[in-house]
């Protein structure tokens, strides 16, 4: 490793690898530890997205920084795919609990039932086409 | 968000890296972060303090790592060594 080295490398997912291998020929340990940055990115090796990776590595006072992440930026001229969304058990439930909160069970009071079952009843009386009805005797209770 | 923060000597790290989650996502950061201080190519035993920082967005795919020395040391105590002792018959015996 040398002193100081520090390099920001863009570069569109599918050769992203390459250029690592390229511009951090002489490092192979740093070259390394971005490759794998770059795969915990979970990125389609194959997508067009633009990514940029920050590199930095001070062996003097022996600190490392690297980085790398999506600039947002597709290829010119291609559209770029949002690689499917996997979610895991955790945000799974994360979710499932924010639906329950936002979305409590409904349930009307006796009262609210009775005032739809009497309107109900009286829609019926307006001799509602037969779809509307077979609906309201189903809110009804009918 | 996924994150791993810790410190650790050369010595612990191995140790320390693996209570660090298991989950899929937490898993490749915690390679990442493997390969990240391989990089910095210490000896094994060397007894200073590093912090670590890591950090995977997702779904922002954004993975952010920094290792930097905390200018603490671990010191190790010596291995045990026994003292030998010398016996020395009694004249009364």
């Amino acid at each position: 490793v040398t002193q100081l080295f520090t390099t920001t490398i863009v570069a569109h997912a599918r050769v992203m690898v390459d250029e690592l291998n390229r511009e951090l020929v002489e490092h192979v340990a740093l070259r390394n530890a971005a490759a794998e940055c770059f795969r915990a990115c979970l990125a389609d090796p194959g997508s067009n997205a633009e990514f940029m990776a920050r590199v930095a590595c001070d062996s003097e006072r022996e600190t490392l920084l690297v980085e790398i992440g999506p600039t947002g930026v597709a290829a010119p001229g291609e559209v770029q795919v949002p690689p499917p969304l996997v979610l895991t058990a955790e945000q799974e439930a994360e979710l499932q609990q924010r639906w329950d909160q936002d979305h409590p069970p409904v349930r009307l009071s006796e009262s609210q039932l009775e005032e739809l079952a009497a309107r109900a009843a009286e829609l019926r009386a307006q001799d509602a086409p037969a779809e509307k009805r077979g609906l309201l005797s189903r809110i009804g209770g009918a | 968000v996924k994150r791993l923060d810790f410190t650790s000597d050369a010595r612990s790290f191995g140790a320390s890296l693996k209570r660090a989650p298991s989950s899929p996502g937490g898993e490749l950061l915690r390679n990442a972060v493997d390969a990240a201080f391989a990089a910095l190519e210490l000896e094994h035993d060397d007894e200073r303090q590093f912090r670590f920082e890591a950090s995977l967005d997702y779904p922002e795919d954004a993975v952010s790592i920094v290792i930097r020395p905390t200018g603490r040391t671990v010191r190790r105590k010596p291995p045990f060594e026994a003292t030998p002792v010398l016996l020395i018959p009694r004249r009364d015996a």
